[in-house]
């Protein structure tokens, strides 16, 4: 069995200690600290243009619309903007938002909310693993002689009743 | 791998027909009409968190609506 590659990308050991406490936007109040006053922040960046067309080519790469907007409100939170249950509350809205500018622009895109699209889809892998199994089960036949028919070779059972023809 | 995320399970929760109360006759203006009392009037000025986002994501997916149906 292979061995499971480690993961870098976790943050090392005391790395949320490498800063000077309040140094960090998350660790001081947030910008605005009402769910008014951040829903209107985001609608009004979201509705400038320049959003909207980055916004349309990130969904026509066929990135979630869930993933987006979890992504958006933590950049929030990253910079100090809001704290995060304000983001956590907003999210519906940026959602429902990013619905209606990709529906204006007429964009196919994917929300995020199936639970999973590909469910009913075959795997590659897994369809790869039947038809190992068929071409070893067609190379196992092909290997193994073809019986002979015994049938033919045994004599006709001569009949034994009291109305049997005798020679 | 798909990782949790927040987004899905709060955007499934906001079930706006459920949290958005039902709009209630309007009383007539009489001067015998029932008046409100100020433990009402202060409840309704004060909505929480989710009856704010679940309003304006009424007139979202009202306009979304119109959208899909033209």
């Amino acid at each position: 069995m292979k061995a499971e590659q480690p993961s870098f990308d976790a943050p090392i050991p005391g790395m949320s200690l490498t800063a000077e406490l309040g140094a960090r936007p998350w660790q001081s109040p947030a910008q605005y600290s009402t769910v008014d006053e951040v829903v209107e922040y985001y609608l009004e960046r979201m509705s400038l243009e320049d959003f909207s067309d980055q916004l349309i080519d990130v969904m026509e790469m066929g990135v979630p619309i869930t993933d987006i907007a979890n992504t958006l409100q933590l950049g929030g939170v990253m910079e100090g903007v809001h704290s995060i249950d304000t983001g956590i509350l907003v999210i519906p809205l940026l959602i429902e938002m990013m619905m209606l500018i990709g529906d204006s622009a007429g964009v196919k895109y994917d929300s995020g909310l199936e639970d999973n699209p590909d469910k009913n889809k075959m795997r590659k892998t897994q369809a790869e693993k039947i038809l190992r199994k068929l071409e070893q089960k067609i190379d196992d036949k092909e290997d193994t002689p073809a019986k002979e028919t015994v049938e033919d070779k045994t004599p006709m059972d001569t009949p034994s009743g009291l109305m049997a023809r005798r020679n | 791998m798909r990782f949790y995320n927040p987004a899905i399970v709060a955007y499934k929760n906001m079930d706006l027909d459920r949290i958005l109360p039902k709009k209630a006759a309007e009383p007539k203006g009489g001067l015998l009409a029932p008046r409100k009392t100020m433990a009402q009037k202060a409840q309704s000025d004060k909505l929480s968190p989710v009856l704010i986002v679940a309003n304006h994501m009424k007139v979202i997916r009202d306009k979304r609506n119109m959208i899909n149906e033209s």
